[in-house]
């Protein structure tokens, strides 16, 4: 390069080619590093590229299973049947939302190098903890929408099997009175019609119930996060999906490991280090398992939500970058 | 070291950091969730209880209430059946999978106490009684287990004594009418409890040997506080008679009931 060659390089653009207006949007817009106009991009591609793949039929099985399961057992009684389509529905959400959260997010990566899409988007001034970020929020969204069609699904059918069943216990009530006159003068009589109506509205559909949908959703975000994370180090899609099953088994049971690492009983071998490192290790999803004491019919306080939903973001936060740092400069 | 193993390593780090520093965080959220009751309290069972909860919680991860309501449906068709000792064992599991159904454990009990011993047929043969006697009594006591077993999860529910008093008042064989009133008197002090229960606890009295004054006590409060059902009436027209109450102290009304 010589002297006039460096001198014009070195010049503001409009010397360099004559322009002197104002300056081109283009120019003066600079790269900036973290983009979430990129990132929200990147997040509705991949919940594209997921519906194209037709996972919202899962929400056919989900539908048939809860009405199946609303209509089905007639002869038991109204609690029984409630509690069970609640049971039935919740675990059913619960499972579908981790196998998406696992099944789904294991093939992101490995999808978008088979498609050529990930070569198409990093070779562009994408930082690649955009892609990562934009990824998980796709996978997040995509999640959510499920959730959010099984949650008014759920609604609609414990809602609507609720008012059957009051009407239908009314009825039997009130065609025993019709029967027996004198009952309706029996103090005993009204206060068992009473408590058999209360005990179906508070197995019925209560607030709560969408307390548990939000646990399940945590969960499947802290899954996701954790599924993301082993796919930007593992080789095959395969290991990725057997690692994070056992990430979420273990998981569950992560809490036994704490409470003996914390609880400061005397060193035995090798045990407690190793309840130590399975701790330290394996999140915690037993923190997220609300659904037993919401079908049981106990009340959920805000505070816990908002820890829970509070720690969710930290898992998601510290999972994220951990996964930047393996993938910032792995060999694609 | 290169660049990817740097990075690695400072990923190992922060994760590790991190789940260090966390424990600490989920500990107290974790002792707070069982405070108010969303998981059972491991800490205070007995040992084959605890092992029981910590394996099940372990092994099926999030799934424990879909797991114990196919459980529960195939119980049901055990008993549709009439197989009662499958249902049973069943629900033995289920309550394991979710202790704190109440739901679950009065299933159980239903099983035991009440359908099971209906499907004994009551023997022609005099000599095959006390045998009866004794397979009914079994099938009642465990369907008492059932509702003690709820009493460690769920103390302060009154369904589970009202119930315990309901088995030793009208199923086993004989009654035992002390316990019958002892359970009543326990779902009466419970929280959110039904006010026929105390009521009930006085009846159990009235027919424990011994306990009359206190039945009188009882059932003559019940009385005065403008409750007047007939078998409080019929109760206290008989403890009267038994206690010699003078005539002047006795309530007017006179029970059609004997």
């Amino acid at each position: 390069m010589n002297d006039d060659q460096e001198t014009q390089a070195a010049a503001p653009a409009e010397n360099r080619t004559g322009y002197s207006g104002p300056a081109l949007a283009t120019e003066s817009k600079a790269h900036s590093m973290f983009s979430p106009s990129r990132i929200w991009a990147l997040t509705m591609h991949t919940f594209t590229q997921m519906v194209r793949m037709r996972v919202f039929y899962f929400l056919l099985f989900f539908s048939a299973a809860i009405i199946l399961v609303a209509f089905m057992f007639l002869r038991f009684t109204p609690e029984q049947e409630l509690k069970l389509l609640k049971d039935v529905s919740l675990g059913a959400m619960s499972l579908f939302a981790g196998i998406f959260a696992i099944a789904g997010t294991a093939l992101l990566i490995p999808k978008d190098l088979e498609d050529r899409t990930l070569y198409t988007i990093l070779c562009k001034p994408v930082p690649r903890f955009e892609y990562l970020l934009g990824k998980l929020l796709g996978m997040l969204v995509l999640i959510f929408v499920s959730m959010l069609f099984m949650d008014a699904l759920f609604c609609t059918v414990v809602g609507v099997r609720e008012k059957i069943l009051v009407k239908e216990t009314a009825d039997a009530y009130d065609q025993e009175l019709a029967k027996f006159p004198e009952r309706g003068q029996n103090e005993s009589w009204k206060e068992q019609r009473e408590e058999a109506l209360a005990a179906i509205t508070n197995y019925g559909l209560r607030w709560d119930l969408q307390a548990a949908v939000w646990a399940i959703f945590l969960k499947a975000s802290v899954m996701t996060a954790v599924t993301l994370l082993v796919s930007t180090f593992a080789t095959t899609t395969l290991f990725t999906i057997i690692s994070s099953i056992a990430v979420f088994i273990i998981g569950h049971g992560q809490h036994l490991g704490r409470s003996y690492f914390l609880s400061g009983a005397p060193e035995g071998g090798f045990e407690r280090p190793l309840a130590g490192v399975i701790a330290i290790i394996f999140p915690d999803f037993h923190l997220y398992d609300i659904v037993d004491a919401v079908v049981s019919g106990e009340a959920v306080a805000t505070t816990l939500l908002l820890q829970m939903s509070g720690m969710t973001c930290l898992y998601l936060l510290i999972y994220t970058a951990a996964a930047s740092f393996v993938f910032s400069n792995k060999e694609l | 070291m290169s660049r990817h193993t740097r990075n690695l390593l400072i990923a190992f780090v922060i994760l590790i950091s991190f789940g260090y520093g966390r424990m600490y965080l989920e500990e107290p959220m974790a002792k707070d969730m069982v405070a108010k009751h969303y998981w059972p309290d491991t800490m205070s069972m007995e040992t084959r209880d605890k092992v029981g909860q910590l394996g099940m919680t372990a092994a099926l991860g999030g799934f424990r209430s879909l797991v114990a309501s196919i459980m529960a449906v195939q119980a049901f068709t055990h008993w549709d059946a009439g197989r009662f000792d499958q249902a049973i064992a069943q629900y033995w599991v289920i309550v394991q999978l979710q202790p704190r159904a109440f739901f679950n454990w009065f299933q159980g009990m239903q099983y035991s106490a009440y359908d099971k011993t209906h499907s004994f047929k009551f023997p022609e043969d005099e000599k095959q009684r006390a045998d009866w006697v004794r397979k009914y009594n079994e099938a009642v006591a465990e369907g008492a287990d059932f509702m003690l077993g709820a009493a460690k999860y769920l103390p302060d529910d009154y369904r589970i004594y009202g119930q315990l008093g309901m088995l030793h008042a009208q199923k086993f064989i004989p009654e035992d009418w002390c316990k019958a009133a002892e359970y009543y008197r326990m779902a009466a002090a419970c929280p959110d409890t039904k006010p026929y229960y105390h009521r009930f606890s006085g009846y159990a009295l009235a027919e424990c040997p011994g306990k009359e004054q206190e039945a009188y006590d009882l059932l003559r409060a019940t009385y005065d506080d403008n409750i007047r059902f007939g078998s409080v009436i019929s109760y206290l027209n008989k403890l009267e008679e038994k206690l010699n109450i003078p005539q002047a102290d006795r309530i007017p009304e006179r029970s059609k009931i004997k």
